[in-house]
């Protein structure tokens, strides 16, 4: 049988596929649960945007519960907000916390489309200030300037259309602009 | 040896795959950006969407290619007045609506009568033009295919074999 060396590619695709010691470090079930509890301040924050309806009885507000699967943290349960409004349906569905450049996104959706809202650093005032691309010039290859390290304070915000793409802040009245948004086009 | 040109679009369309597997990787200088907010689930989706599409486009190219080789075969033997039954089948065909003759039911029909041993190969041919049909007319319906599945992979194969086995005679 033959002892050759393996090839590069192949050895370094197998390298990719080992758990990584920083990867093995990370507590899963402690980034699932601060996820959980910033979608629970999620709902709380919509809860009181929504009481004058939902207390006359115009808007009936209801949770399910969602199964929802992420790489390293496996299946488990979240809630999903549903909001009632006469024949419309309006819900703000869970999607994850594993996700590129944030900690956790919750889609509106309804009959007419979906938006998003993203929990992000609340220090960042859009993608520009989140994205740092890097040019080589004269044929040398870029220097990538590490990050500082500090701690982030993640914040839910609304992520506004293309080119601007901003993070706002989740207001009552632009609430109201995404739910009529999703649900009437 | 295959066809120069479905060599070069094999190798485009290769190009294009590792593009686009890159481009969809944490390794592209834009992945931050352009897949802000999103699940790895969702950019697998998005990923393999696009290498079906690539896939497809590719597929076209290679029948556009096939397409103007018969046709050109089609002129070449018509100008060139060959004394074999296919080039004065075509011939014949000239004499009455020069170069409006359908690639199926003109040219392919008279490869298929007049060339021996091309019957099956034509048949294939003309089961896999369905599928370029639905390709290239907006892909509205359903086609009704003689195999299940073509892909760039098999029409590549299938232009191959053409390139290989039937003389067709290129301009001079």
């Amino acid at each position: 049988m033959s002892t050759r060396a393996p090839r590069n590619d192949f050895d370094e695709f197998v390298r990719r596929q080992q758990v990584s010691s920083t990867v093995a470090e990370i507590d899963w079930e402690k980034e699932r649960d601060e996820w959980l509890d910033y979608l629970n301040l999620l709902y709380k924050r919509v809860e009181a945007f929504l009481t004058t309806y939902t207390s006359s009885g115009q808007i009936v507000l209801e949770y399910r519960n969602v199964k929802l699967n992420e790489e390293n943290i496996g299946s488990y349960i979240a809630r999903k907000m549903v909001l009632r409004i006469g024949r419309q349906e309006v819900s703000l569905v869970p999607v994850g916390t594993l996700l590129i450049g944030c900690k956790g996104r919750v889609d509106i959706v309804g009959p007419a489309g979906k938006a998003r809202v993203l929990l992000v650093d609340s220090d960042a005032s859009g993608l520009a200030a989140l994205v740092h691309v890097s040019v080589g010039t004269g044929g040398k290859i870029p220097v990538f300037a590490e990050p500082a390290s500090r701690t982030i304070k993640w914040a839910w915000r609304i992520v506004t259309r293309p080119p601007e793409r901003r993070f706002v802040e989740i207001t009552q009245e632009r609430l109201f602009d995404l739910i009529m948004e999703v649900a009437n086009g | 040896m295959a066809n120069a040109a479905i060599v070069r679009i094999a190798e485009y369309h290769n190009d294009v795959i590792a593009s686009l597997r890159l481009y969809f990787s944490d390794a592209s200088p834009s992945f931050q950006e352009r897949f802000f907010g999103r699940t790895p689930e969702e950019i697998s989706v998005e990923l393999a969407a696009r290498l079906e599409e690539t896939d497809l486009r590719s597929a076209l190219a290679i029948f556009s290619t096939v397409e103007a080789a018969f046709r050109v075969d089609y002129e070449q033997r018509c100008q060139a007045r060959m004394r074999d039954d296919l080039s004065r089948a075509f011939r014949a065909m000239y004499k009455e609506r020069k170069k409006k003759v359908g690639l199926e039911e003109d040219i392919f029909e008279a490869w298929k009568d007049e060339w021996p041993g091309s019957r099956q190969l034509i048949g294939s041919l003309r089961g896999a033009f369905k599928f370029r049909h639905w390709l290239a007319h907006g892909r509205y319906w359903k086609p009704r295919l003689a195999r299940t599945k073509y892909d760039f992979g098999s029409v590549y194969g299938l232009a191959e074999d053409v390139f290989n086995s039937l003389p067709l005679c290129e301009p001079d």
